[in-house]
């Protein structure tokens, strides 16, 4: 083998060691949670707003996220959009969705040095190897809450975080809208049966190029629309690959009975790709009509909540 | 090898592989609610559990070998079905999440054709007897290590109000 295959071979294993090491590392957050061996850290909560008449937002990121306060610009620059789509509308956006505690990776963690450290170098240098680490510790996340064992513990966390941040923002029993951006979904649609049982509101999931498992969670959710763009080919299908639960053949899944219950809609929406400057949010790439993206995201999102 | 070395290498490999499988199951330790120290005590009562589990299967194997005539010591019984859990060593990747909960079931299956196996090289048993003789053990010892039961005492039904 050559010098630059022996390296490339070292370079293969140690992804996949890393991998490995990231993965089996994932659930203890929220099996520690949980067993009441550690304690969710203390959060100064701003103070309540006055009850509004909604509608009422929750917006989970990907698994690129890094915590509740950061989003990206183009994120918020969609979120924004919607707003002035929706009057009177309410968004929680604060909720970072890969921690069972609602715990930043700027949070109090025994890594919390390597998780600023990477963050100031993505910021520096956006879409390089230090998404990496922050994009694999996500996708466990994103594993954990979609586990059978594990995602009870986990999702009910989240859901405990998102119901706090809406009861906060004045909510008053009216339907939530979980929009979420790809591995989004799948927490979403993990903590709905919970999300509801604190609530006793209906859940409705709007998602933008979703990463759907076959979480048992969809039962409890009254409406899912996905949004996909003709360019978003691998994200999405990798739910499907990787559980079998999401396959036709799989008659009786949670997922399949959703199916058959018409809760599930899929709607193309143009040459529009899951990452990148063609992603759903981008402001610069535009439609054969002239509207940019992040302008058809919002457009879409926003009739789905006005319909209701 | 010395007399005493070969029983001492089964047991060892025996513990570790009954701890590995532990820990990969230790989920439901965790969502029992169960203080660091039981947790502890737990794993190290399991391993020896499993241990005495595979000492079942491996009398099992041989009062099976008997009815079939079949020329195996109850020292090679145990001696075979100890090297057989080898791949059990990595029973803590069942903690996994997500893929740890198909591992499980692969890791059992690879351990029961391991057994088949060395029981057909060994004796020269047809492969259907040496079925036969490794599956009742096999299904006691899957039941016994199993912790399938511990998640009936999960309590879920606090799951939307734990603070």
């Amino acid at each position: 083998m050559s010098w630059i295959g022996e390296r490339l071979w070292l370079l293969w294993c140690f992804f996949w060691a890393l991998s490995l090491f990231v993965a089996l590392g994932s659930p203890f957050e929220a099996l520690r949670w949980w067993a009441g061996w550690k304690r969710p850290p203390a959060e100064p909560l701003p103070p309540p707003e006055a009850p509004g008449d909604g509608p009422f937002v929750v917006y989970l990121t990907g698994v690129a996220g890094f915590s509740g306060d950061f989003l990206s610009r183009r994120e918020r620059g969609f979120l924004e959009r919607l707003k002035a789509r929706l009057p009177g509308l309410r968004v929680v956006d604060d909720v970072f969705p890969y921690s069972a505690t609602n715990n930043p990776l700027d949070g109090d963690r025994l890594l919390r040095a390597l998780w600023v450290w990477l963050q100031k170098w993505r910021l520096r240098i956006p879409n390089n190897v230090f998404d990496l680490l922050i994009i694999m510790h996500n996708i466990g996340q994103t594993l954990v809450s979609s586990d059978r064992r594990y995602g009870p513990a986990y999702n009910s966390g989240v859901a405990r975080a998102v119901a706090q941040r809406l009861q906060q923002k004045g909510f008053q029993n009216q339907p939530i809208y979980l929009v979420t951006y790809s591995g989004g979904a799948q927490i979403a649609v993990g903590m709905a049966p919970y999300l509801k049982e604190i609530l006793q509101s209906p859940v409705h999931v709007i998602s933008l190029g979703g990463v759907y498992t076959d979480d048992p969670g969809i039962l409890a959710v009254d409406r899912v629309v996905d949004f996909k763009g003709t360019r978003d080919h691998i994200m999405p299908g990798v739910g499907w690959l990787l559980y079998p639960g999401r396959w036709r053949a799989a008659f009786f899944s949670p997922w399949n009975q959703a199916r058959r219950q018409g809760k599930l809609h899929w709607h193309a929406c143009g040459p529009i790709s899951h990452i990148g400057s063609g992603d759903y949010f981008s402001a610069k790439k535009q439609l054969a009509d002239g509207t940019p993206y992040a302008e058809q995201s919002a457009n879409l999102v926003a009739a789905v909540i006005e319909r209701g | 090898m010395r007399d005493w070395l070969e029983p001492l290498i089964a047991l060892g490999l025996l513990g570790a592989a009954g701890f590995s499988d532990l820990v990969g199951q230790s989920a439901v330790l965790w969502l029992n609610w169960v203080s660091p120290r039981r947790f502890l005590l737990c794993l190290a009562g399991g391993a020896l559990l499993f241990v005495a589990s595979a000492v079942t299967w491996a009398l099992g194997l041989w009062l099976c070998a008997l009815l079939f005539h079949l020329p195996l010591s109850l020292a090679r019984s145990f001696y075979l079905v100890a090297y057989a859990h080898v791949p059990q060593l990595f029973g803590f990747l069942v903690f996994l999440p997500h893929f740890g909960a198909y591992l499980f079931h692969l890791l059992r299956a690879w351990v029961f054709f391991d057994l088949v196996v060395a029981v057909g090289w060994t004796t020269g048993a047809s492969l259907p007897v040496a079925i036969l003789c490794a599956l009742p053990g096999w299904a006691l010892h899957f039941s016994l290590t199993h912790l399938g039961w511990a998640w009936d005492l999960v309590p879920w039904r606090r799951l939307a109000g734990r603070k």
